[in-house]
């Protein structure tokens, strides 16, 4: 798309809200499907295994380790929507899942995994990258 | 089971991104993803190893 060029923050903006479209609205089709579906796919296994109810504590317990979990978890975009809605009453017995923390590392993996798409994505626009 | 499944998939997902970032031709780009792969599952392997023999 023509009013893409050049334009990096509309890029980085697109890329993180929606995992792999950054890619895509650069005509980077199958490169955009492939990272996009892979993110995808490992944040509806994250929700699948409960990870959206992770860590579960408040934070003033958790502090740094919260944050952490707050700023992977944003990395998903449209996804942390999703995963918070998810999250607002969860199941009395989510967090005694045995996939309860996996999911959690999942969502927070296929975050960071989101924002460097989202570099990458920027990278490309920004001619530094083919 | 359901642990090591979590950690091929995990590594799975992961290999994919970071193969697709990999700058190359598409054969290059499809053997560093399995490369990636392989190394995620084999060092984890490794590492459960040494912690099995670590008495704590």
């Amino acid at each position: 798309m023509s009013f893409l060029k050049e334009n990096p923050v509309i890029v980085a903006l697109l890329a993180w809200f929606f995992p792999g479209s950054g890619h895509v609205a650069q005509g980077r089709y199958i490169r955009g499907l492939v990272i996009g579906g892979a993110i995808w796919a490992m944040f509806i296994a994250a929700i699948l295994s409960g990870g959206a109810y992770y860590p579960g504590f408040e934070f003033k317990d958790g502090q740094l380790l919260f944050l952490l979990n707050v700023f992977a978890k944003l990395g998903n975009g449209l996804g942390s929507i999703i995963a918070f809605l998810a999250s607002v009453e969860p199941a009395p017995n989510m967090a005694a899942l045995a996939t309860f923390e996996y999911g959690g590392r999942f969502m927070e993996a296929a975050g960071l995994l989101n924002y460097l798409a989202m570099l990458d994505a920027v990278d490309i626009n920004l001619g530094r990258k083919k | 089971m359901i642990h090591f499944l979590y950690l091929v998939g995990f590594a799975v997902f992961v290999a994919i991104v970071f193969g697709s970032f990999y700058e190359g031709s598409t054969r290059q780009r499809v053997l560093y993803g399995l490369k990636t792969f392989l190394q995620f599952v084999g060092i984890s392997l490794i590492i459960a190893w040494i912690l099995y023999f670590i008495p704590w």
